[in-house]
């Protein structure tokens, strides 16, 4: 049954600096994004919080700029912001792509990066693309800010390093080289979560390395760096194929089962890389 | 025989495109639908249901929720002792003044269970070693339906396809839910119900609450959807009358997602183990089908086997299994889409055996043409205008991972009706009202009644009140059966027609005729032949008086028909490396008798089409094995499709004017699934032989056909 909303207060910061004292001194606080999956688990009866920040208007933490070589996506950029992004379209097109495929319209002009990320769910369009692009997770709380590679923020099913006071505030993504591909999986053609999404980086003559990435395999986003290894170093598609199905873990479940989900993530792996090297 | 009621030869309006009546006013927000009416005072009800699929109630206790804030009413639904007999079957409710109190107080009530043995599926219901769940069995065998002599034309095949079909269970998923707002005065009863049957739901609050019907009046002027679910007040209707009454409030009580997979209806599964035979050269001989399905807690589950085709020789048997979920209710062509399927699959798998068209295999195989069985036709037709000369053989030869195929599939539906009456008043002030109990389902009722009434009178649609979709009208029965147009039709052209020649009867005088010679048109009512000689509507009604024409009429035999017949065509994509079907092309062939309005015609059409797409490649109720529970009440997990999803649709209506008007709601849902699923396997090769076409399923067919099967 629904949740019930009596009993549940929000709190209603008027800058990052206020909130992150909110998270120090009144937590523990469920932060509040664009409130897409939130309002889910809301309607699920599962939405444990009774009390919220909300950051949507926390403007600043929208930006998406250019520093040096680095790619800076601030945690609140929503994906239709990214989808509109010059500098997002140029520099990460597979973001771009991932962002197009969440939900539909409304879904996008809603839901944010950050939420997406730190809602960590194994099946989250962005989260293979941040994992390929070598991203690091900006966190800040009242004491101090870290930056955490994407590839090791997750810890576990649906946990990550985040403590509970900090807030995710913004993604860097270093310059990639090579051919950047993504491909999303779903029922049907929008509105659907994932069975299998992947994200893959081909080098482009001597520029880049190899990169794949894969979302609802295992119970967080997987790099499947020995595939990667593989490929790179000159193996068959099919040994790559088998190196890639040791890396994962599919369960079954009501989106689709393990089988499917192995069965396509070697699949698209073969594609990728035959897209790769077509002229 | 031409009579004075006869549809007109050359009809002005009918069989034109006419925009619906109400589609301003729905796209506005204007039109009020059963979710959108709020009464002074109002209290909002919500139900308690059995998380259990099968369940002895040990207690039920009130006592919290009754304290809870803003409750006004509280309610046991069954009695402490009684059983419970699926996931979502009605406990108790309560009603407060806002919905989250509401919601609040019913997590108050305290229901205790003492859970007993269910079944979560049919192979659970058929297991020998089954406990006894259901009173009388828990499965029921049907007669069994036999014809010719089924050995003698199994030795005359000279092949035989034996193999095991089957279709899933689907929920109706209306967009607006059921439910209704209930207010009394005294012992009168006002329900505002979301219902395909205005004036039989009347009826039943009147049965079940032990009232007059005539203390009931029940309104419904826009409804999200139905479908065949919404025939009653259903508990949810009774519940909140109810606790209206101990309220001593108007409630409003609408399901929630969850409620509506649970506790609606759906469409039964249907399985069929079948062998059929044919001849070297593409006759039928024989048909062998043992059938079974779920309807879910003791309902039936039943369709026709086999669908259309002339088997000369054929022997069915059907069973009932009954599981633990809530119970089937029609939907839309109840009972056809599963035969079609069952059949249509078949019948490609037969044409193959000696590499026949399946469309050349069908033609051959049709029963004989009639008014009502055009399949012949529609098949010539459609292969042309749909290009199916360029059909491959099974299994598309183009490289890449995209594999394109086509399939087609046939059908048929009666859509007969009768038994409406009508009302129609015109005022001097050249007014007119029509008036009949009928509904508007989202159909296009409203306008294809003032369409009629407007053709009658020679005027526009625009000078034509319609009044339906309450209680207190004439009578008419529920939409169901796509009955609805064959019934109302009748009686407002009769209706109509009579009110004309009263109006006739008072302007004949005035231009020194007898009625007999007046016609009406374009706006004017003249004498016959000589246009000049007549008056404006406007000015003919100034002869009326005082007294208004009004003029009660009903359904006369000869201005509807029976009996409607369709073939579809699909194109569809199947990506062989992840298993996902796009459909890309639909043709839907299809007649309706005469046809009112062009476009609501074909909107039937398109739904119909877009609700199948949904059966074959998305929908699918899942109960868990273990605990009974459905894992998708949503419509996050239980898919529909989305509008890319959408193909091109193209509508051919057959327009047959001579046979009078046929109800087109249903009919064209039916091919549409078994043609997709025939589009698959012509693709990939690949024979997948139940629904739905899910991409794990079409995976494992096709590493299945590499594996071990021939392309
Ligand atoms: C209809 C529908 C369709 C969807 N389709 C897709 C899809 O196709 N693909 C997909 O990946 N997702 C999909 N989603 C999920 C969701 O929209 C995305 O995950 C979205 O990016 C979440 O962002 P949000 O801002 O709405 O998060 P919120 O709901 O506001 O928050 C989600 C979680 O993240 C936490 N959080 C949010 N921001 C921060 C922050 N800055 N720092 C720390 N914690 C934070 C919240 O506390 C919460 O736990 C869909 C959701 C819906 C309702």
């Amino acid at each position: 049954m629904i949740g019930s909303l009596s009993h549940r207060t929000l709190l209603q910061p008027r800058s990052l600096t206020d909130a992150l004292k909110m998270l120090r001194d009144e937590g523990p606080l469920v932060p509040l994004a664009g409130c897409t999956d939130l309002y889910v688990s809301l309607n699920f009866g599962t939405l444990k919080g009774t009390r919220f920040l909300n950051l949507w208007g926390l403007a600043g933490l929208k930006d998406i700029s250019v520093r040096g070589d680095v790619l800076s996506i601030g945690a609140l950029a929503t994906h239709t912001d990214l989808i509109r992004s010059p500098l997002v379209q140029k520099r990460i097109p597979m973001l771009a792509a991932a962002a197009r495929e969440v939900g539909g319209v409304q879904i996008q002009n809603r839901g944010t990066l950050g939420g997406n990320v730190a809602n960590a769910s194994p099946a989250g369009d962005t989260l293979p693309v941040l994992a390929a692009a070598d991203a690091v997770v900006v966190l800040r709380s009242a004491a101090e800010t870290r930056r955490v590679p994407f590839t090791t923020f997750y810890t576990g099913y649906r946990q990550s390093v985040r403590r509970l006071d900090e807030l995710i505030v913004g993604f860097e993504i270093p310059a990639i080289h090579g051919r950047q591909w993504f491909r999303k999986v779903g029922t049907r053609a929008a509105q659907a979560i994932s069975k299998v999404v992947i994200a893959g980086v081909a080098p482009a003559g001597r520029a880049g390395s190899v990169r794949v990435a894969l979302g609802s395999v295992a119970p967080t986003v997987v790099r499947a760096t020995r595939t990667e290894a593989a490929l790179a170093g000159g193996a068959t598609i099919g040994d790559a194929q088998r190196t890639l199905l040791e890396e994962i873990a599919p369960i079954d479940d009501i989106r689709s089962t393990s089988e499917y989900r192995r069965r396509v993530a070697a699949n698209l792996l073969a594609r990728f890389w035959a897209d790769a090297h077509r002229k | 025989m031409a009579n004075k009621y006869s549809w007109p030869e050359k009809p002005a309006l009918l069989g034109t495109s006419v925009k619906r009546l109400d589609g301003p006013d729905k796209v506005t927000g204007r039109a009020k639908y059963t979710y959108d009416i709020n009464r002074p005072g109002m209290l909002y009800g919500k139900m308690v249901r059995s998380p259990l699929p099968h369940a002895r109630v040990v207690s039920i206790d009130l006592s919290a929720a009754e304290k809870a804030p803003g409750v006004k009413a509280v309610l046991a639904h069954v009695a402490v002792g009684a059983q419970v007999m699926y996931q979502g079957d009605p406990v108790a409710a309560v009603a407060a003044d806002t919905e989250e109190r509401a919601l609040d107080a019913a997590r108050m009530i305290r229901v205790r269970y003492e859970a007993l043995p269910h079944f979560a599926n049919v192979e659970q219901a058929m297991a020998t070693d089954a406990p006894a769940v259901f009173p009388g069995g828990n499965t029921r065998q049907g007669a069994t339906e036999e014809t010719g002599d089924l050995v003698a034309g199994f030795a005359k095949a000279a092949h035989i396809v034996e193999a095991t079909y089957a279709t899933h269970v689907i929920t109706h998923v209306c967009l607006e839910t059921h439910g209704c707002v209930c207010e009394w005065d005294g012992d009168k009863l006002t329900a505002w119900i979301s219902t395909q049957a205005v004036i039989q739901s009347a009826q039943q609050f009147a049965q079940a609450l032990g009232i007059p019907q005539a203390n009931v009046h029940t309104i419904m002027q826009y409804m999200g959807g139905g479908f065949g679910s919404k025939f009653g007040p259903d508990s949810q209707g009774i519940i909140c009358a109810k606790l209206a009454k101990l309220a001593k409030a108007p409630v409003k009580l609408m399901l929630d997602r969850k409620e509506e997979h649970l506790d609606t209806g759906n469409r039964p599964s249907a399985t069929a183990h079948i062998r059929a035979g044919i001849t070297a050269d593409g006759m039928l001989t024989a048909f062998d089908g043992q059938s079974w399905g779920t309807g879910g807690a003791g309902a039936t589950s039943g369709f026709p086997l086999p669908y259309i085709y002339n088997f000369p020789t054929r022997k069915r048997t059907h069973k009932d299994v009954y599981i633990n979920a809530g119970q089937q209710r029609a939907m839309r062509a109840p009972g056809h889409p599963q035969g079609c399927f069952l059949t249509e699959i078949l019948m490609d798998e037969l044409a193959d055996t000696i590499k026949m068209d399946p469309v050349a295999f069908r033609v051959k195989n049709l029963p004989p043409a009639a008014p009502n069985a055009m399949w012949a036709e529609y098949f010539a037709r459609g292969a042309k205008a749909f290009g199916w000369d360029k059909r491959h053989a099974t299994g598309d030869p183009t490289p890449g991972p995209i594999k394109t195929g086509m399939g087609v599939s046939a059908h048929r539906w009666g859509g007969a009706g009768q038994g409406s009456q009508a009302h129609v008043d015109i005022m001097s002030d050249g007014g007119i009202v029509v008036k009949c109990g009928t509904q508007d389902i989202g159909t296009g009722t409203r306008t294809i009644v003032g369409m009629v009434a407007a053709e009658t009178f020679g005027l526009p649609l625009s000078a034509i009140k319609v009044e339906i979709g309450d209680s207190l009208l004439p009578f008419s029965g529920g939409s169901g059966g796509s009955t609805t147009a064959a019934s109302a039709m009748p009686a407002i052209r009769v209706t109509s027609v009579d009110a004309l020649e009263a109006l006739f009867a008072k302007v004949a005088p005035a231009l020194g005729t007898a009625p007999e010679n007046l016609v009406a048109e374009g706006g004017r009512i003249f004498i016959k032949g000589t246009p000049a000689k007549g008056l404006s509507w406007k000015d003919a009604c100034k002869l009326i008086g005082t007294e208004p024409i009004s003029v009660n009429g009903k359904w006369a035999q000869g201005l509807s028909g029976s009996g409607t017949s369709g073939v579809q065509f699909a194109e569809a994509s199947v990506d062989i490396e992840t298993g996902i079907v796009r459909v890309t092309r639909i043709l839907a062939i299809q007649d309706c008798g005469l046809i009112v309005d062009k476009l609501t015609a074909e909107s039937q059409a398109y739904g119909g089409v877009i609700a199948a797409i949904n059966f074959a490649l998305f929908e699918d109720r899942i109960l868990d094995r273990v605990t009974g529970q459905m894992v998708n009440p949503n419509m996050e997990m239980y898919l529909l499709a989305g509008m890319s999803d959408v193909p091109k649709i193209d509508i051919m209506l057959n327009n047959m004017p001579e046979r009078g008007v046929i109800g087109i709601g249903e009919p064209p849902t039916v091919s549409t699934a078994s043609a997709i699923a025939n589009a698959v396997r012509n693709a990939t090769g690949a024979t997948i032989r139940s629904l739905p076409l899910h991409p794990h399923k079409v995976l494992a067919a096709l590493e299945q056909e590499k594996a071990g099967g021939t392309n």
